[in-house]
């Protein structure tokens, strides 16, 4: 296995995804443009770890971790421009700005309240799906999971020599 | 395997590089911070690892200390302006009920949040009490609208 074969691979499963499955349904979920791209993923990794024991060596071993990161690169940046373009909510209201040509505040507001409801409800809703988040009587609380991660975005923003700085 | 240790010296580095950035300077901006650093870091593991090590490793470990600075991005952008990890960030300090959420994520207050971060990126201008697209805000908004169609969800 080389190099041009995992550039070869990466290539195809974009093409693949232009070509047969952006206008699949599924393709247009979450769960579903996820596992488009954590499968082929493990599949490339499995597939160079594979050539590695079969001829183990330094170069072969650089091939499973450069795979994986090459991939990785490739999923990280398709999936952030798909989520961004799907959640992106910013943009919508910038898109339907220019589509009305100029509103005022409150019009926007009037539009988007809505949006902005659903947002909040479909954040918390994925945070109990995920199992980050479990509900306690009437009042939520993290799990250990969702402790570990609140964690690990503590030591984050701490390295930044922030404190809690993020949106609220 | 010294590249490998490389790679991931190479992204504490950039990392820290940020970190001392925004602790001298409270203006800054996290993402062009990391740049800052992370591009340099980058050229000189490029340069430690390209004429030292066999084509396979030097890009391996190559590929891996850019896929390790995205991934560090992406985590540190969510961080902060996600509201799935910010909402886990008030859970951390205390259990809320669903009241005290609505109160923290108000739907009109989420909304005017993002009205300020258009005029910040001069994406809109405020003209006679009316928000109106700037022309590098009808460039953005073509793009995402592009991009949406692209990916279907236009």
């Amino acid at each position: 296995m080389t190099w041009s074969v995992v550039g070869g691979y990466i290539a195809a499963h974009f093409l693949l995804y232009v070509c047969v499955f952006r206008h699949r349904a599924l393709f247009r979920t979450e769960r579903g443009i996820f596992l488009f791209h954590v499968v082929p993923m493990a599949g490339l990794v499995a597939l160079a770890f594979g050539a590695f024991l079969w001829n183990p060596g330094l170069d072969g071993f650089a091939l499973v971790v450069g795979a994986g990161a090459a991939h990785g690169i490739y999923s990280l940046s398709f999936l952030e421009c798909w989520l961004l373009s799907e959640g992106g909510y910013s943009l919508r209201i910038l898109s339907e700005l220019v589509r009305r040509g100029a509103a005022t505040p409150a019009d926007l507001e009037q539009q988007f309240v809505d949006m902005s409801a659903r947002k909040k409800i479909g954040r918390l809703e994925s945070l109990l799906h995920l199992g980050l988040v479990q509900t306690d009587g009437d009042r939520f609380r993290l799990t250990r999971q969702g402790m570990a991660l609140a964690n690990a975005m503590t030591l984050v923003a701490s390295l930044a020599g922030f404190e809690r700085r993020a949106e609220r | 395997m010294t590249w490998l240790i490389l790679a991931f010296g190479g992204v504490a580095l950039a990392v820290l590089g940020q970190a001392l950035i925004l602790r001298s300077s409270a203006r800054s901006n996290g993402m062009v911070a990391f740049v800052l650093a992370g591009v340099p870091v980058g050229l000189a593991l490029m340069a430690a690892l390209l004429p030292g090590y066999s084509a396979s490793q030097a890009w391996a470990g190559v590929f891996l200390y850019a896929f390790l600075c995205e991934l560090w991005m992406f985590v540190f952008s969510s961080t902060f302006s996600s509201v799935s990890a910010n909402l886990t960030l008030h859970l951390r300090a205390q259990p809320l009920g669903r009241r005290h959420i609505d109160q923290l994520y108000d739907n009109r207050a989420m909304i005017h949040r993002r009205i300020r971060w258009l005029h910040h990126i001069h994406a809109v201008v405020e003209k006679d009490g009316r928000l109106v697209p700037t022309d590098r805000g009808r460039k953005l908004a073509g793009l995402f609208d592009a991009v949406r169609a692209f990916f279907g969800h236009g």
